[in-house]
């Protein structure tokens, strides 16, 4: 179903993103700045995730605009904390 | 808010999402709880490394001097009391012209409570029946005293060990500088231990 | 199916914590669904950023030291060895700005769909003594680092404070000074930023949530609003999971903004350093700043300007006995929709204003035509907007629906605004020459200023009079001699 195609690799993502936020060094400035970028990840995984139950939104075009928006964000900030450290 | 109650596959769906949201807001929150661990000692896991060289602190000058009239002073850390005192008799230790000026860790090392200076002939106000025929530090939690011409030996009382003394010295313009410390380390630094770096760590180094 | 023993899993769990902790038990009433949107969610939010500054706050009081000489230290160590101490600080930073400008845009939305109206009057008066307790938070956290820049400004709102009337000034100067001395101000300052406004806010927030129970949110003032009336959902679990993915957005939207603007500790006060900067608050009393900066509030006029804020913020507070009439729809009450928007555009034109001139006195004049000329266009480009926009829903011509109509009434809309525009600026420039003359002596210049923008003036007026008619808000004889650029106007038009 398609739509386990999306959540789980989210709640994947978002599993991740907990694991490192606790293993992190972080009285690095770097360190903290990566920490605040997946928590960032973590809370928008949320979101997306609740967007999908909310079930108006992945039947129509403005939901499904809102959840490829948010996945991108995502995306995005998990590249950029590369460039952070 | 599901609003298309409708078909099964619609009910299976709903019954994935619904975990799915449990889930992902448990990891939402487990995320947020990181946060916590800015509450561990930063000390601990400090990456830099531990301090060992002790300041040079000027205490007080020579000429403000009272004979048993105690100066209290911070050192090496802004935690840790020490009195400096002008005995008015030669000891082995003391410096000055007369050497008679000697100062002493201000925490007892029974139990860590602060110690009072008790001249020649005194009583304390907590324990009317003592009386010493020398200058002397009298603490009043448990009655410990410590001789102060004697480099701080143990008279009487629970205390195990002598104070630390502050290694002091004067320079030419009468200012009296604190420089070290000598064994034991001071009451709650790794207590009885003859590492006196172990002064340095667990507060903040005082300056000038 | 293995998912339906994980449904059933999930489900018993949710089935125990519920009857132990009562969590489907309406505790509050269901919410209807024309409020699902964020607009209606800007107060729970406030609360979110409350809260966000409450556990950051709450783990730096661990290493904080409310002391002259241990303040900024300890600050420092917060930021430099205690793990996420820079992140602690930064965020408590972004979110105490989010927190008001929340608190702000909640108020203002409020304002314009009518929330004040009966039977909320003192929900508002609650929310608006919620809001100075917000300001308080802001005023007194700022101290605490003990920068150069932030007990300069302190000082100078102090002085503020103390050149208030009076009684006021003593009692407040006590409650926040104390008796004198630094060390005095920062334990006092500390103790109001984490036990004594807190405790403040929450009692506030319990009142208001009370009455939010017993009235329910404020009706819809849309078409679109009044069409979601009947739908509900309950608190939990809908409800909470939509509250919780706004929350979860505006933490994600904090971090972001923290990464990508990451903050420094200034240098420590000294009085030294201090004579060096130029006090100025933060942002969100630079609209305050401003206004006692103008000239003519210098030196002994101070209480004045002072009294002025102090009546302008007392206006928002009694604002529900002020605004009685009980029209709610915005396009129903288009003085009081003009007024909310000068307030908003005088205020952030202060704040810029204020920013871009530290230390600056703003002659009378200059403030007349910045401040008049920003009241005039907006309200005037307010009122043209909203007597344009069609009234929908109320359309009695049958024409309104017909696509070239709607057009021609959409040019018709911007053409009046930038007509309105256009007098307004007339007006501006107009007081300022004149104001120039009179101060300092007629010239050429100030003369072709006066006339040109008396001419703009002049056209601005014919063309939105001839806009007024166009739209059949004007007399007859006049809209027969004009019928032939009605035709040339909307040729579609039957």
């Amino acid at each position: 179903m398609r739509i386990e195609r999306v959540l789980v690799p989210i709640l994947i993502l978002q599993a991740l993103s907990v694991f490192l936020l606790w293993t992190l060094n972080s009285v690095s400035s770097a360190g903290q700045d990566v920490f605040t970028l997946f928590l960032a990840v973590d809370l928008l995984g949320f979101v997306l995730v609740i967007q999908f139950y909310r079930s108006a939104a992945w039947s129509s075009v403005q939901g499904k605009a809102w959840i490829v928006a948010l996945g991108l964000a995502m995306i995005a900030i998990l590249v950029s904390s590369l460039f952070v450290s | 808010m599901p609003d298309n109650p409708g078909k099964p596959a619609d009910d299976e769906r709903r019954t994935f999402i619904r975990i799915a949201v449990t889930a992902s807001a448990a990891l939402a929150a487990g995320g947020i709880a990181a946060i916590g661990k800015s509450i561990i000692n930063p000390q601990l896991a400090s990456e830099s490394p531990a301090p060992t060289t002790f300041p040079r602190v000027k205490v007080t000058n020579v000429s403000t001097l009272v004979v048993n009239s105690p100066v209290s002073f911070y050192y090496p850390l802004d935690n840790e009391p020490n009195i400096l005192l002008k005995l008015g008799e030669k000891v082995s230790s003391g410096i000055g012209p007369d050497s008679d000026i000697v100062a002493f860790s201000q925490v007892c090392q029974h139990l860590g409570c602060t110690y009072g200076f008790q001249p020649a002939g005194t009583s304390p106000n907590c324990n009317k029946t003592f009386q010493s025929s020398k200058p002397v530090g009298y603490c009043c939690c448990h009655g410990s005293v410590y001789d102060l011409t004697n480099d701080a030996q143990v008279i009487s009382g629970p205390a195990p060990r002598p104070l630390p003394r502050v290694i002091i010295e004067i320079d030419s313009a009468g200012d009296i500088y604190a420089m070290g410390m000598t064994p034991p380390t001071i009451f709650g630094h790794a207590t009885g231990s003859t590492d006196v770096t172990q002064d340095l760590q667990g507060g903040n180094l005082v300056s000038q | 199916m293995k998912e339906e023993k994980a449904e059933k899993a999930v489900g018993r769990l949710v089935g125990w914590l519920d009857s132990r902790l009562g969590l489907s038990h309406p505790l509050l009433r269901p919410v209807p669904q024309y409020s699902i949107n964020p607009f209606y969610w800007l107060g729970a939010l406030t609360v979110v950023a409350f809260l966000i500054q409450g556990v950051t706050g709450v783990i730096m009081m661990l290493y904080y030291v409310p002391d002259p000489t241990q303040a900024y230290s300890s600050t420092l160590y917060i930021f430099q060895n205690v793990y996420f101490g820079r992140f602690l600080e930064t965020i408590h930073l972004y979110t105490a700005y989010a927190m008001i400008m929340l608190a702000f845009l909640h108020m203002m939305r409020g304002y314009f769909v009518s929330v004040h109206k009966t039977p909320r009057e003192a929900m508002w008066v609650v929310g608006m003594l919620m809001g100075f307790v917000t300001l308080g938070f802001g005023f007194t956290g700022y101290l605490l680092p003990w920068t150069v820049v932030s007990k300069s400004g302190t000082d100078v709102g102090i002085g503020m404070i103390q050149a208030l009337p009076h009684p006021v000034s003593s009692i407040v100067s006590f409650l926040i000074v104390g008796s004198g001395g630094d060390a005095g101000q920062l334990l006092r300052f500390f103790d109001l930023h984490i036990v004594i406004l807190p405790v403040v806010l929450v009692s506030l927030l319990a009142a208001k949530m009370y009455m939010l129970e017993i009235h329910g949110i404020s009706p819809p003032v849309t078409q679109k609003g009044m069409s979601k009336l009947s739908k509900v959902f309950p608190i939990f679990p809908d409800v909470t999971l939509y509250l919780l993915e706004l929350a979860a957005l505006l933490g994600a939207g904090m971090l972001i903004i923290a990464v990508l603007f990451p903050i420094n500790l200034g240098p420590e006060y000294s009085p030294q350093l201090a004579g060096t900067i130029t006090a100025q608050p933060d942002w969100y009393f630079l609209w305050i700043y401003q206004i006692l900066k103008i000239s003519v509030f210098e030196g002994n006029n101070l209480p004045i300007a002072l009294t002025l804020v102090t009546l302008i913020l007392a206006g928002l507070v009694v604002l529900p006995f002020i605004d009685r009439n009980e029209k709610r729809k915005i396009l129903e009450r288009p003085l009081y929709v003009a007024i909310g928007a000068i307030f908003i555009a005088e205020i952030a034109v202060l704040a810029e204003w204020g920013l871009l001139t530290p230390g600056a006195i703003i002659g009378v004049g200059q403030a007349v035509l910045v401040l008049g000329g920003t009241a005039a266009l907006v309200g005037l480009s307010t009122l043209g907007a909203l007597k344009v926009l069609p009234h929908r829903g109320e359309a009695e011509s049958p024409k309104a629906s017909n696509p070239s109509v709607r057009t021609a009434q959409f040019r018709v809309g911007v053409a009046m605004m930038v007509a309105l525009a256009l007098g307004a600026l007339g007006i501006g420039v107009a007081i300022d020459s004149v104001v120039t003359m009179a101060m300092s002596g007629v010239n050429l210049l100030e003369l072709s200023r006066l006339a040109a923008s008396l001419f703009a003036l002049g056209v601005a007026s014919a063309f939105s009079t001839y806009l007024a008619y166009r739209m059949n808000l004007g007399a007859n004889p006049i809209r027969r001699t004009i019928a032939i650029l009605e035709l040339w106007w909307s040729p579609n038009e039957d």
